[in-house]
């Protein structure tokens, strides 16, 4: 294989979306699924992706009711609007809400988790959010809408590929 | 104040005060040094319950470390002296008193974690980075006052060096681990490796160097490790003084049966025992190995040290002074660490067309680049 054929291709695959991110950590997180049980009354059921131990808090909006989870007792905390759940070496978390206001559809719950075995935390359903993603959102914000690694290598491979053609 | 910070607070002060120390465990609130699923989880809700203003509760960095003990401690090895050791926080500060643990310490990254060193490993150009820790004393009697002001988690030492009335007895009552590693017995070396890998909760890195190990031990086996025990070149090793040789139950015997070799000495009595030199002559060995010291910077005292070996009387008619093959092998890469660099050499030694490809100062430079970060610099390890 010549040269630039080889260079080509390993551009092309080097190239491939989230394949040489370091920070590619789309498996890692924690997920909500809102099911209506019967009228008013909700489950929730929150599954993590590759935590072992995880933190998470659930907000529910002022018109939901905390009923029950199947999680065990001693790691449940319900504050106010606030329930917090100690996740260790389970995968899946399920509780029940009941709203106050009929018709009202899927309720909108917001939440966040820390996985206490990595530098890993996010918003649940929303992804991952690293620590130092945190500081930086604005920076990166920026940095997306500015032409970067990805053209240049877009530009490389024009380059080449117009190498090929006059060979 | 949280009830359960409080009764954190609370454990450390009484464990700070007993005068029979034991290592504080964070997050361990009833004292057995085990970070319960129970206090886990106490501690993660009431992390999550509390308000971000208030600074009474346990801050995520701790929460995060306790999560981490809980996951991975306690964490337990049989050392070479077969006393179970049981670790309950991760190791942050580590005593070596001999250079083959710092060699290894090295080849685990965790030289950041040395907080002190015998002399001899603090004099050692090999392990310039040492230069600035804080010696204590020799390898076989350090000065346990000093050791104790270092206040560390782990002394890693010898299994029989120095004996416990020097270390252990004298550092009873406090939460201070010995673990005693015999990292100089090459058949040891990869289960020792393994079991420091795991106190200091290196496993991966471990597992590379062991890797690296069984690799060319098996590339050396597969080439000279069935031959039948006649047909295998026979080896004198003399270790380090004239006439002392190895036997069954030395590093150096080990080595002898790995490069392919038969130890002419092998079944004496004695792990060092002492021969005479008729002995020698009447057994006519295949090879002479000579154990030196130290490595060399130029060939003259090498030169010098083999000239009189082979000019010992009656020598000269042996086969292995008549077929070259006297060779001088320093410390460096006998026995410790380094054992399969001079495994390498003595195979090459004895089977010389066998090994015509292998060059063993590549597998040295690779051990040096790939595990201590560093190249072979303008030293002489084997002569000639």
């Amino acid at each position: 294989m010549k040269l630039y054929v080889a260079v080509l291709l390993a551009m092309i695959v080097l190239s491939a979306p989230g394949l040489c991110d370091p920070n590619n950590t789309d498996n890692t997180g924690v997920d909500r699924a809102i099911s209506e049980i019967a009228p008013n009354e909700f489950d929730v059921t929150l599954t993590l992706d590759n935590i072992t131990i995880c933190g998470i808090t659930e907000t529910l909006p002022c018109d939901l009711t905390f009923v029950s989870t199947t999680h065990p007792e001693e790691k449940v905390k319900v504050s106010g609007q606030n329930i917090s759940f100690a996740v260790i070496n389970e995968t899946q978390v399920t509780y029940r809400v009941r709203s106050s206001t009929p018709g009202s559809g899927v309720p909108e719950i917001t939440g966040i988790w820390i996985d206490l075995l990595s530098d890993s935390e996010g918003a649940v359903g929303g992804g991952v959010m690293s620590h130092s993603e945190h500081q930086t959102t604005d920076t990166e914000a920026e940095q997306q809408n500015t032409p970067g690694f990805g053209t240049w290598v877009l530009v490389a491979m024009m380059f080449v590929a117009y190498l090929c053609v006059r060979r | 104040m949280k009830p359960g910070f409080f009764a954190f607070l609370v454990l450390m002060l009484a464990v700070t005060l007993s005068p029979q120390a034991c290592a504080i465990v964070t997050g361990d609130l009833d004292g057995d040094q085990i970070v319960s699923e129970a206090e886990l989880t106490a501690l993660i809700l009431e992390y999550l319950d509390a308000s971000p203003v208030d600074s009474s509760h346990i801050g995520l960095a701790d929460l995060r470390s306790i999560s981490h003990i809980h996951a991975y401690y306690p964490r337990t090895i049989v050392d070479s002296n077969g006393d179970e050791i049981t670790i309950y926080t991760p190791v942050r500060r580590i005593v070596a008193l001999t250079s083959d643990c710092a060699e290894v310490i090295r080849s685990l990254g965790a030289t950041d974690e040395v907080v002190g060193v015998s002399t001899g490993i603090a004099e050692d150009e090999f392990f310039s980075e040492f230069g600035e820790v804080q010696t204590v004393g020799k390898w076989n009697n350090p000065d346990c006052e000093v050791l104790l002001a270092l206040d560390p988690d782990v002394v890693l030492a010898y299994g029989k060096w120095p004996g416990k009335d020097k270390l252990e007895e004298k550092l009873g009552g406090t939460d201070i681990e010995v673990i005693r590693l015999n990292l100089y017995i090459p058949e040891n070396m990869t289960d020792d490796v393994r079991k420091l890998g795991i106190v200091l909760e290196r496993e991966e890195k471990a597992q590379r160097l062991i890797d690296f190990y069984q690799h060319y031990m098996d590339l050396i086996a597969e080439r000279v490790g069935t031959l039948p025990i006649e047909d295998r070149r026979s080896i004198y090793l003399e270790c380090y003084s004239d006439f002392k040789t190895v036997s069954a139950g030395s590093g150096g015997d080990q080595m002898c049966v790995m490069a392919g070799g038969r130890n002419i000495a092998g079944d004496l009595i004695g792990a060092y025992p002492k021969v005479d030199p008729e002995w020698v002559i009447a057994q006519n060995p295949d090879v002479v190995v000579r154990a030196a010291s130290a490595s060399y910077d130029n060939t003259s005292e090498p030169e010098a040290i083999l000239g009189d070996i082979v000019s010992r009387p009656g020598w000269a008619g042996m086969d292995a002074v008549e077929g070259g093959r006297v060779h001088l092998l320093t410390s460096d890469i006998y026995t410790g660490p380094r054992y399969l660099i001079g495994v390498t050499y003595m195979a090459k030694w004895s089977y010389p067309e066998t090994f015509a490809d292998i060059d063993p100062s590549d597998i040295h430079r690779e051990y040096l680049v790939r595990f201590q970060g560093r190249d072979i610099q303008d030293t002489i390890f084997v002569y000639p």
